[in-house]
């Protein structure tokens, strides 16, 4: 079984850096998952780690049933796909496939297998094996008519279709991709998206996925692991990071354009709850939010997605519109209300104009409230 | 940096800039200001070799007092150093056609000066001097008889015919004995009138004489520098030529009995006769080791260097008679062009440079002996208070003594010597072999078509006509291309500009390169000695080619040599380049210390390096040896002897291991090719699970390998072009063993004043590098991969 198991594992570089540390996950067989951060948050280090590219120096990683602390990366049964492709420049997209392959056969010498009858039997059996098994990957990624040029030759999309072929051949336990999609202009990343996840329900193989976008890790995940500077801030499947983020970090770096943060204190006040942000006061929280702040006013982050600012509204409060970005399908809007900034999603028809003011109102039914600080907790 | 800085180094720059251009206007201004002032001019070259500084003061001296009493006269010194440099330089002065009114000829150059007609013969100014009492005439008769004999030339021998210069001092030659050795060995010192079995029974007790450690002496030490070997054979009443060099007598039996009695003392005993192992062991610097009995034979000119020994005492003794009692001597003479435009002023300088007082000046310092009878029997020289004692042991040999002559052909003491340091020094072959082959490589050269005289001048006029009009042409096309006007205004500006600031290189590109080039073409189809102006040469069309190519042994033994040189070099100095390079790419501590390290021997100087392993590679007292011998004498084997005996299968080797030395520069482009291989691809050849020596195999070296063809293709051009090395170590001794294709080449051009012979060897040089490195580029198509630079 091809789980992967991560207990305390941590890196220190020599110099003291802590890359990573603490990190404990479970990764169950056939599943999906994405490490995101910002960059220097220790994703790709992590990603090496399991990779056996990086030592471990704390904790301990098992891949199935085996500790591979002290596993070098050839002896793991894992592919990996680069940022770059690493395809060899040198080698043709059938030989570069095929490499791995054909540097662990078991009937290797062109000598033996003129003296042996049966070594030349195993040896042209075993080389239609590999033929196959590339042609076979070559066939799902579209890529037949490329097996024999070289790299040099290849758009950036071809080229990220043998690398993914050639992880593919050597049917690993795991798969491992480091940011593979970020060298490709967004249209083709968004399509080879689409084809990775297609990918995976048709070989049912661990993946492990590196990224620093987070709309491809909420895309491509089972699960999505949130990481910064070395810790993780969440681990869950990416409807509830965007729904229940862990804390406000998650909550700013999930989503664009990013949440609405407001710091401030919450009071309970009778009958209702009331947000004070200097001159905003906000009311209408869910009902199981009134059993805070009973005890006095709350210092506190209120947080709300854009699509929960309406605009419009009779009887909102005042706002000056400060720039429009339309999408087509939708507009972002931003909004200043006193010295604070919103901005508000609205579908592409709303008539604003830049400057002048408008009236809002915020659906606080699904906001967020993390402790004070920019490290804040969810508090609910 | 801060403005300040910036500023400060702005004004330095221009400053230092100008102070500099006036430095030199001002220098060339007072140049041609004192140039003017006065009426003649004297151009005085010489040399100070082993006289070192002293020497160097004394002529200084000497011109300064003649200047003084002859105003209106100047006198401009030039010492390039030592004999080479001042052939050299004096040869490119005679090429340009303002050659030094006086100059010092040595007499074995003599015979072929005076056939080019360089030298001014002397008797008709002595007649004059003679007649009009000249207050202080050169008085031949005080002279000792050999020393005036050795510069006269009739054409076919010294001896004999018009003098061609005044001898300004000489020397016999003889042993230096270790008196300490000597005492040890229970021998006594030689007396003046030893004999060569008194001599060998000397060498041959010495020899089972052990020192402190246990180590033997050594005998003695016996050059065999083709004059040394001629002083031996007239001290057995031999000699290799009759009357003269178109007699050549050394088939005669005695002759061969001679030499191979001293092939014999060599060769077949033990420690009785070092020879010298290397080109450092024959210099007169081994005997000042002490190990060694006896060392010669040698001149007066050894007597500075041996002056700083002081770990034991020794003197000199003259050359051991055999049937007769004979002596060869050396001697320097002053001599004056025969295309100075001051002869008679320069005539005069000599007869001043020449006067007693001049010699005794000379004497006092030890280093040669006054050639007036005089002055040598004076306190000036024989009151001695430094050793050698036997100041009369130089002396009363000079009457029996005569000078050893060469012929006008300067490659017959080339091949002589060359030929019988097979049988004397390598011993592969005997005596009578190494006379054969010395006969026939002779007979080559005098049977070339290129020795005969016959050949048209050199049609100078029209081929200069010619080529100015294609550089014209040449010119008018660039102009063209520079200032012809374009569409565009800004791009006609930009080329305009462009050619514009790119002139000094182009104007020095034609100057220095374009021009040079075509002379040597031109120059491969002509014959023109280099010691004379050009319109002296002769075309001789292909025939330097076709020598070259189809006759000349040397030219292929010399091609044999670089290319066995090639084979060994390129590989291993590679392969060890590579190796390097990759540990040097390791990430440890102090990696930049083991990095310069490595490199630093390519940036140390060719002829200092060149000195150093000469030492190294010493058959007997060199570190390589000391090395190896222990290890080799588990397999019951002894170290090579690296340029003497084994110099066939070893010479070149050693020039190549010395080459692995300084494998630094290969190295850094190595080391950088390294660097640029991207981490990720080892990084996936990891993950595709490969291990260390696949990775480095299949990975490493094919994105490599364009580095790896540059390299390979930089070193076999460089392997071909090998000559400060050479030149230094060994001179392309023994034989022609280590002569390497750039040495003969120089030996073409500056020693037998060939130059037509060696530009056309330069061209077929080319030519080789050329289709070698088409080869290298053809044959290595398959195995290098661009494709790794282009991301």
């Amino acid at each position: 079984m091809a789980t992967i198991q991560l207990q305390g594992v941590g890196k220190i570089y020599p110099g003291g850096v802590r890359a990573v540390q603490g990190v404990d996950l479970q990764i169950a067989h056939g599943e999906f998952v994405v490490l995101v951060g910002p960059s220097g948050c220790g994703k790709s280090t992590l990603l090496r780690m399991i990779a056996g590219l990086e030592t471990i120096t704390e904790g301990t990683m098992r891949i199935g049933d085996q500790v591979v602390n002290d596993l070098p990366p050839q002896d793991r049964d894992i592919a990996m796909v680069f940022q770059n492709y690493a395809l060899y420049p040198h080698m043709d997209v059938r030989t570069n496939m095929a490499f791995g392959l054909l540097r662990r056969r078991r009937f290797p010498s062109r000598l033996k297998a003129l003296l042996n009858a049966d070594y030349a039997a195993g040896r042209t059996k075993e080389r239609a094996d590999i033929d196959a098994r590339v042609l076979n990957a070559a066939r799902t990624l579209g890529i037949e008519h490329l097996l024999a040029r070289k790299p040099a030759a290849l758009s950036g999309g071809q080229r990220q279709r043998v690398a993914v072929g050639r992880a593919m051949v050597r049917e690993p336990k795991v798969f491992l991709f480091d940011e593979p999609l970020s060298n490709l202009d967004a249209k083709l990343r968004v399509e080879m998206r689409a084809e990775l996840r297609v990918l995976h329900r048709r070989l049912g193989a661990t993946m492990v996925y590196v990224t620093h976008d987070q709309e491809e890790a909420m895309s491509l995940g089972d699960r999505v692991v949130v990481l910064k500077d070395g810790l993780m801030q969440q681990v869950a499947a990416p409807r509830e990071v965007y729904g229940r983020p862990a804390n406000r970090f998650v909550a700013g770096f999930v989503g664009t354009p990013t949440m609405n943060m407001l710091e401030g204190s919450l009071a309970a006040q009778p009958g209702r709850m009331v947000f004070t942000a200097e001159a905003l006061q906000l009311e209408g929280f869910a009902q199981a939010w009134s059993t805070l702040g009973t005890t006095g006013p709350l210092r506190c982050v209120l947080g709300f997605r854009p699509e929960h600012v309406r605009l419009g509204t009779p009887g909102g409060a005042q706002a000056v519109v400060e720039a429009v970005e339309h999408y087509g399908d939708r507009m972002d809007v931003m909004l200043k209300i006193g010295s604070h900034r919103l901005v508000a999603r609205t579908g592409p028809d709303v008539a604003l104009r830049e400057g002048a003011s408008t009236t809002f109102s915020i659906d606080l039914q699904h906001a967020h409230l993390f402790e004070a600080g920019d490290a804040g907790t969810r508090i609910a | 940096m801060s403005r300040f800085l910036r500023g400060l180094l702005t004004v330095l720059a221009v400053a230092l800039l100008a102070w500099s251009f006036a430095r030199v206007g001002w220098r060339t201004f007072t140049n041609w200001r004192d140039r003017a002032a006065v009426e003649k001019e004297l151009v005085v070259l010489h040399w100070s070799g082993e006289g070192g500084p002293e020497e160097d003061a004394i002529v200084e001296g000497a011109l300064r007092a003649f200047e003084q009493s002859h105003p209106g006269v100047r006198v401009r010194r030039i010492n390039p150093g030592d004999a080479g440099s001042f052939y050299t330089k004096l040869q490119t002065m005679l090429a340009s056609g303002e050659p030094p009114d006086a100059f010092y000829v040595g007499a074995e150059r003599v015979a072929s000066f005076a056939d080019m007609g360089l030298l001014e013969p002397l008797d008709a100014r002595l007649e004059a001097d003679a007649r009009a009492k000249a207050p202080n005439p050169v008085e031949l008769a005080g002279f000792y008889p050999s020393t005036v004999a050795a510069f006269r030339y009739d054409g076919k021998r010294n001896g004999q015919g018009p003098l061609y210069g005044i001898p300004k001092d000489f020397t016999t030659v003889g042993f230096y004995y270790n008196k300490d050795i000597f005492t040890k060995a229970g021998v006594p010192f030689p007396k003046d009138d030893w004999s060569w079995d008194d001599y060998l029974a000397a060498a041959r007790a010495i020899a089972k004489t052990k020192d402190a450690n246990g180590e033997p002496y050594i005998g003695s030490e016996f050059v065999t520098w083709p004059m040394m070997v001629r002083a031996f054979l007239r001290t057995e009443g031999a000699e290799v030529r009759g009357n003269d060099f178109d007699d050549l007598r050394l088939n005669e039996a005695q002759t061969v009995a001679a030499l191979d009695r001293l092939r014999a003392w060599r060769q077949d005993e033990t420690n009785t006769l070092t020879s010298g192992r290397s080109k450092l062991a024959t210099g007169a610097a081994v005997f000042t080791t002490g190990r060694v009995g006896m060392a010669g034979p040698f001149g007066r000119w050894v007597v500075p260097e041996y002056r700083r020994i002081r770990d034991f005492d020794w003197d000199f003794a003259p050359m051991p008679r055999g049937k007769v009692n004979a002596n060869v001597i050396a001697t320097v003479a002053w001599s004056v062009s025969a295309r100075s435009h001051h002869k008679d002023e320069a005539w005069e300088l000599v007869r001043w440079l020449v006067s007693p007082d001049s010699q005794a000046a000379n004497a006092r310092l030890g280093l040669a002996i006054p050639t007036i009878k005089a002055v040598a029997e004076s306190p000036a020289f024989l009151d001695a208070s430094q050793k050698p004692h036997n100041n009369r042991g130089f002396l009363d040999p000079a009457p029996a003594a005569q000078v050893v002559d060469w012929p006008a052909d300067p490659r017959f003491e080339q091949l002589l010597g060359g030929n019988l340091d097979r049988a004397l020094k390598v011993g592969d072959m005997t005596v009578q072999q190494s006379i054969d082959s010395f006969m026939e490589q002779w007979k080559i050269e005098k049977e070339s078509p290129l020795a005969k005289p016959g050949f048209p001048t050199f049609p100078w006029k029209p081929v200069a006509w010619t080529l100015s009009i294609l550089a014209a042409l040449v010119a008018a096309v660039l102009a063209w291309l520079a200032f012809a006007p374009r569409a565009d205004r800004a791009a006609t500006r930009e080329a305009r500009w462009g050619w514009l600031l790119a002139s000094p290189w182009v104007i020095g590109f034609a100057l220095f390169m374009a021009f040079p080039i075509v002379m040597s073409l031109l120059l491969s189809l002509a014959k023109w000695r280099g010691v004379s102006t050009l319109d002296t040469a002769t075309f001789v069309g292909g025939a330097n080619y076709l020598q070259l190519l189809a006759h000349d042994p040397r030219f292929a033994t010399s091609l044999k040599v670089t290319l066995y040189y090639t084979l060994i070099a390129v590989p291993g100095g590679q392969a060890l380049a590579l190796l390097a390079a990759v540990l040097m790419n390791q990430k440890v501590r102090g990696i930049n210390l083991f990095r310069a390290a490595w490199y630093l021997p390519s940036v140390l100087a060719g002829v200092g390096v060149s000195v150093l392993w000469r030492w190294i590679f010493d058959t007997d007292g060199g570190l390589m040896n000391a090395a190896l011998r222990p290890l080799l004498s588990v397999v019951h084997l002894a170290p090579p002897d690296w340029f003497g005996k084994d110099a066939a299968t070893w010479g070149a080797p050693a020039f190549a291991i010395m080459g692995f030395w300084m494998v630094g520069g290969g190295m850094m482009i190595y080391l950088a090719g390294l660097q640029s291989v991207p981490e990720e691809l080892l990084e996936a050849a990891r993950i595709d699970r490969l291990g260390a020596m696949n990775r480095f195999f299949r990975v490493t070296l094919p994105m490599l390998s364009p580095v790896i063809l540059f390299n390979v293709i930089m070193s076999i051009i460089g392997s071909f072009q090998v000559f400060t090395q050479a030149f230094v170590m060994t001179a392309g001794e023994p034989g022609d063993l280590t002569r390497f294709y750039v040495l003969y080449l120089y030996n073409q051009a500056f020693e037998f004043y060939e130059m037509g012979y060696a530009s056309a060897m330069a061209w077929i040089l080319l030519l080789i590098t050329l289709a070698l490195t088409m080869l290298t580029l053809r044959g290595s198509r398959k195995l290098v991969h661009y494709e790794g630079l282009k991301r």
